[in-house]
């Protein structure tokens, strides 16, 4: 049993941070932090250049273009790019392009892998619609067939990335005879489709997520993934590295780290946060379920290396990660006071305003994905092996 | 990386499980608390000619000399069987530290019985804060002409009456370094106070009035450092903190188990959200907890600078076994809290170790200055 990297893992980290040193500027840096989560022309250039040096397909096969790599040396890459303030989130590459590999025909492949390596193709999750939400086996968008195409009529809500992404990931009903979990299919389209609209809805964070509305969209018969009504497995698989990649423990790590380094900080008297015993306390607390996080994170990545699917240790990995996000955001906003309310670009503003930014993003956390007590279900009934109520 | 175990140390592992579920059940468990009595000397018996007592020792001693993952796993499912056994005060931590620190005489002397099986030690280092401010004088050794003077009190020494010697950490006047000597519990001036704790261990205090030791029983023949006894205790910490997880991971199992079989408003009470989730919660806790533990390990047995897993090893598996009984006697209702159940054998079990060996405050403070 051994629980450190490799050499070579610890040599390709190096290398890794060596090109991050090299390539990510502080004008990056900032570009990210103000942009609400959609990419900005430094971004959008960066991805790419990700792309060109092959470190969008670290762990994917080689005959689609990846380096072969392991799935431990891609999390090693997400990690890195989590402590440069890169906050990447991108689930086309984390979580659809690993679907893709796993579930899509050769010639789709063929057809989206090269562009998504490239980094031209980006794809927005089309699951939620307004009545099925954690009940998404419930929804009403239908796609008919029509000879050669399918039809698709209905809409979509919290479709974040639909108004900057290429393609649209989207599940809908195929056949509405079927038991519901047995009658859905997933498409894969341009959203720049006839019959696609886009509208802002913005959260709470103050990021622009998408209501996308679908009149009569017809889409090819080959823009579907896996076979037909198996679409509700398919989604199972993306939500698996989905959790995966939600479940990253890299960048609560950081906003610790940073907090730590603010509580140290001496004031004019010399006195530091730190100093007090309380405060102590509650960092080392928050310290030890971070690195408990660390541990699960790296037995997911070791699963997935050894072909086994991590489906109640994603679930869990997602609950605590979630949760300690904003058990870190706000105790971290109690420890330093009034001045970590200011947000980003404020006079006064500590760490740049993460702790501010990560207050506001937690709640979404915890629902996003599947709701935490969606994941409790999946720990309880697939780890524990518990009836369904 | 690899978090598997192989094939050899999941036999050990199967094996333990099985004789323990033979020799340590819980009505046997549940007889020596009650009774607050020593460990059958047969079970101590076949474990030494199982080779378990071996583990950590050398060749030259009669040893096994084996890994530190095999050796944790057998006190991973010691924890499991709600351990009635001295194993980890006797052999992970007596044992190791006189393979540590005792002379080459020593060694010979003590290890091979030892490892047989015909020599039982007690650790008895405890003084601290038993009678919180009422200072209590630090156990003292002093040179005389016919070899050692021993005064003092240790308390919560574990199993002191069943053992054959007891190992006693003790200052010398003009000494910053720390003495460790063997004592039998039956010389002259050594007194034993059965004290009656809530995990119903049989634990002392021991009184040492002018108790005279010979020479070839002081460990290294001299003083140590202290960072030798601390080490041990490190090490200790991590090996108890797979007990922990052990125990934790089979009151998750019993419960399940239970939640499964009882019905309620007729169906499974498994089957109802509130009580998944609180198990889903418990099993989250036991993966982390398990893993940390054997980061610790790993890194001890490997060198590595460990402080910091040890810590978080010791504070993760103890949380994680405290509230695996609290949730499973939220589960188990009147079914595990009745005297006759057998649930509250391991929610005892949970809080002795929680404290036992220095308690998570210790290593939260250590977590603390190493932040």
């Amino acid at each position: 049993m051994d629980f450190r990297y490799s050499a070579e893992q610890e040599q390709f980290r190096q290398q890794i941070r060596q090109f991050l040193d090299d390539n990510v500027s502080d004008a990056l840096r900032e570009e990210i932090a103000v942009s609400g989560h959609s990419p900005g022309p430094l971004a959008t250039e960066f991805l790419k250049l990700l792309g060109k040096q092959g470190w969008l397909g670290i762990g994917w096969p080689k005959e689609h273009g990846g380096q072969g790599r392991s799935m431990i040396e891609q999390s090693i890459f997400y990690h890195e790019l989590d402590l440069q303030d890169i906050h990447y989130g991108n689930l086309t590459i984390t979580s659809l392009a690993l679907t893709l590999i796993k579930l899509a025909s050769e010639e789709q492949k063929q057809q989206y892998l090269p562009h998504i390596l490239s980094g031209d193709l980006e794809i927005c999750l089309g699951y939620t619609e307004p009545n099925a939400g954690s009940d998404l086996a419930s929804l009403s968008t239908r796609a008919v067939r029509d000879g050669d195409e399918y039809v698709i009529t209905g809409q979509k809500v919290y479709t974040t990335g639909a108004h900057y992404a290429s393609h649209i990931w989207l599940l809908a009903r195929t056949d509405p005879t079927a038991p519901r979990h047995k009658g859905l299919s997933v498409f894969i389209f341009p959203l720049a489709t006839p019959g696609v609209t886009v509208r802002p809805i913005y959260t709470m964070e103050g990021i622009r997520t998408n209501e996308v509305f679908l009149d009569e969209v017809r889409v090819p018969a080959s823009a579907m993934i896996g076979a037909p009504n198996s679409g509700f497995y398919t989604i199972a698989v993306a939500l698996d590295f989905e959790r995966v990649f939600m479940g990253k423990y890299t960048k609560i790590r950081r906003n610790f780290d940073a907090l730590l380094a603010c509580c140290k900080e001496t004031d004019d008297a010399g006195q530091a946060r730190y100093d007090d015993p309380v405060i102590q306390d509650r960092l080392v607390r928050l310290h030890i379920d971070i690195e408990r996080l660390r541990l699960l994170c790296t037995k997911t990545a070791w699963m997935i290396d050894r072909g086994k699917v991590p489906n109640a240790e994603a679930s869990a990995q997602k609950i605590l990660a979630s949760e300690l996000e904003q058990r870190l955001a706000d105790e971290g906003i109690q420890i330093l006071g009034p001045r970590a309310l200011l947000e980003y670009g404020s006079p006064h503003v500590p760490m740049q305003g993460y702790l501010a930014q990560s207050w506001l993003l937690a709640p979404m956390m915890k629902f996003g994905g599947g709701t935490n007590e969606i994941q409790r279900d999946i720990v309880a009934q697939r780890g524990l092996g518990l009836p369904r109520g | 990386m690899e978090l598997d175990l192989t094939s050899e140390q999941q036999q050990i592992k199967d094996a333990v499980r099985r004789f323990l579920s033979r020799e340590c059940t819980p009505a046997m468990v549940r007889k020596m608390r009650e009774e607050h009595a020593a460990l059958p000397r047969e079970i101590w018996q076949s474990m030494a000619e199982l080779g378990w007592l071996s583990l950590p020792f050398a060749d030259a001693y009669g040893g096994a000399g084996s890994d530190w993952v095999t050796l944790a796993v057998v006190v991973e499912e010691l924890g499991r069987a709600c351990d009635p056994t001295p194993f980890v005060d006797c052999i992970v931590t007596c044992g190791w530290l006189i393979q540590d620190v005792g002379s080459e005489a020593q060694k010979q002397q003590w290890l091979p019985p030892l490892i047989e099986g015909k020599l039982m030690l007690s650790l008895a280092t405890h003084e601290e804060t038993a009678l919180h401010g009422a200072g209590t004088p630090p156990t003292t050794l002093r040179q005389c002409p016919a070899g050692l003077r021993l005064d003092g009190r240790k308390y919560f020494v574990v199993n002191a009456d069943a053992s054959d010697f007891l190992l006693v950490s003790a200052a010398m006047p003009d000494s910053a370094e720390t003495s460790l000597v063997l004592v039998s519990p039956k010389a002259e001036g050594v007194e034993l106070i059965a004290l009656h704790s809530l995990a119903h261990a049989n634990v002392h205090e021991v009184r040492f009035n002018n108790v005279l030791v010979p020479q070839e029983q002081w460990l290294g023949d001299g003083p140590v450092a202290q960072s030798r006894l601390d080490e041990a205790l490190d090490r200790t910490q991590a090996f108890q903190s797979a007990a922990a997880a052990g125990g934790a991971r089979q009151v998750l199992e019993m419960t399940v188990a239970y939640a499964k079989e009882r019905e309620q408003f007729g169906k499974p009470i498994g089957s109802f959200q509130a009580v998944q989730h609180m198990l889903a919660n418990v099993w989250t806790d036991v993966e982390t907890a398990w893993l940390a533990a054997y980061e610790a390990i790993t890194y001890l047995e490997a060198g590595l600078p460990a402080a910091e897993k040890v810590a978080i090893a010791k504070c993760a598996s103890n949380a994680t076994f405290l509230q695996a009984c609290f949730t499973a006697h939220q589960i188990f209702g009147g079914m595990g809290y009745m005297w006759e159940t057998d649930l509250h054998l391991w929610t005892r079990k949970a809080k002795e170790i929680e404290l036992a060996y220095g308690g998570p405050h210790r290593y939260r403070r250590r977590l603390a200055a190493l932040l």
